[in-house]
């Protein structure tokens, strides 16, 4: 019996050794556990202040996009305000350069008369008076550096048109730039909400609401606008809409053909009238 | 020269000044302008508008939208309505003929396709 109670009693100090052994290994692991801690809590709070900064800057990359779709308006507005002046210019010009033209056309009729009363003084006694002046008169006439300078600046004036119209095409690229900004923006707005959500739930109390940016404002674009190629998009729009169309004339004539009453419904009717 | 009252309804100040540039230089001289659908149905409604020349995305009525809205109002349905657009993928092309636009451009556009256009849908009309 008391061998049997020394024997229990020897199992329990094995146990309690084991179990202090255990504990040994526990407290090992608990104690690398606090060190892994002290070093990840102030690695998560840098990480807080860094989402915590970026957030608070993605407002002032939002309005420095938006200062620059402003910047490029106003610019572009002041070169379509000359372009404007410009071709009032131009138009002016054209239309001295037509009166110049309308001008020449009268004195040519002018001359002509002339040539006209010379040759009737030339049977006179001022016949040679009136032959030098009938061949001054030709020589005005046939003088063609006049005629040149008129189409020269004639032409100098619809290309400078011309530039005006490519320049103004040119300038639609800001709405475009426009748009591709606002789409940024909208980027932006989408990232900088998803940091403030992750910050919200890294420390609930302590997140201010996030600033509105200036995208938040209402505006519609298209992400995808683009510059290039709107030649070929326009041939395009061209092709689509014309088969569309002729689909829906297809489809109208046929509607026509359908509603016509067939020769046995125009009996039946007439043959329930009589 | 031509004496048609035209509305440009676009909400990038820059493009309805190109629009309206363009206009004056191909002979156009009575032109209103609007920068989304709700301000441009405000001048259908007072201004006896007889084409309309509009952008698709704008705030608070875009393009499509306005489009819909004159082609329901029985006074107004038949005026002559040119998009101008950035958009030039099929699906949207066909969703703005389904909404009725007379003609459909796509930007950057040359003076002459705006031309074109105009007299294409004004003789249509």
């Amino acid at each position: 019996m008391a061998e049997k109670t020394i024997h229990g009693i020897a199992q329990r100090v094995d146990e309690m050794r084991d179990t202090f052994q255990y504990g040994k290994k526990i407290l090992n692991f608990l104690d690398e556990l606090f060190h892994i801690y002290q070093d990840i809590v102030p690695l998560l709070e840098k990480i807080n202040k860094s989402i915590e900064e970026s957030s608070s800057n993605l407002p002032h990359a939002s309005n420095e996009l938006s200062k620059v779709t402003q910047a490029t308006e106003v610019a572009t507005i002041e070169i379509l305000n000359t372009i404007e002046e410009m071709n009032c210019i131009i138009n002016e010009s054209s239309q001295l350069i037509t009166k110049v033209s309308e001008k020449k056309a009268r004195r040519k009729k002018l001359l002509d008369e002339v040539l006209k009363l010379c040759k009737s003084l030339k049977s006179s006694n001022k016949g040679k008076l009136a032959e030098s002046a009938e061949s001054l008169v030709k020589q005005i006439i046939a003088d063609e550096s006049e005629e040149d300078l008129v189409k020269k600046v004639t032409g100098n004036t619809e290309k400078l048109s011309e530039y005006a119209s490519d320049i103004t095409i040119s300038l639609q690229v800001q709405d475009i730039t426009a748009q591709q900004l606002a789409a940024v923006n909208q980027l932006v707005e989408s990232v900088h909400n998803r940091l403030h959500d992750l910050l919200q739930s890294l420390d609930e109390n302590n997140v201010a609401p996030p600033p509105e940016l200036i995208s938040g404002k209402a505006q519609s674009f298209d992400p995808d606008a683009t510059y290039f190629d709107s030649k070929n998009r326009q041939k395009f729009a061209d092709s689509v809409q014309n088969s569309y169309q002729n689909e829906s004339r297809d489809c109208e004539n046929h509607k026509v053909i359908n509603n016509k009453p067939s020769q046995e419904e125009i009996d039946r009717l007439f043959n329930n009238n009589g | 020269m031509s004496n048609m009252k035209v509305l440009v309804v676009d909400d990038s100040a820059t493009m309805r000044r190109i629009v309206i540039n363009t206009l004056k230089t191909i002979g156009y001289t009575n032109i209103l302008e609007a920068a989304d659908g709700k301000e441009a149905l405000a001048h259908i409604y007072a201004d006896n508008i007889q084409l309309i020349v509009t952008d698709w995305n704008m705030p608070n009525m875009n393009g499509l939208e306005l489009t819909k809205t004159v082609r329901a109002d029985d006074n107004y349905k038949n005026i002559p309505i040119l998009l101008v657009t950035t958009r030039g993928v099929k699906e949207d092309i066909v969703e703005a003929l389904q909404a009725k636009v007379n003609g459909y451009i796509v930007k950057p556009f040359t003076p002459q396709v705006l031309k074109e256009k105009i007299e294409q849908i004004t003789n249509n009309s």
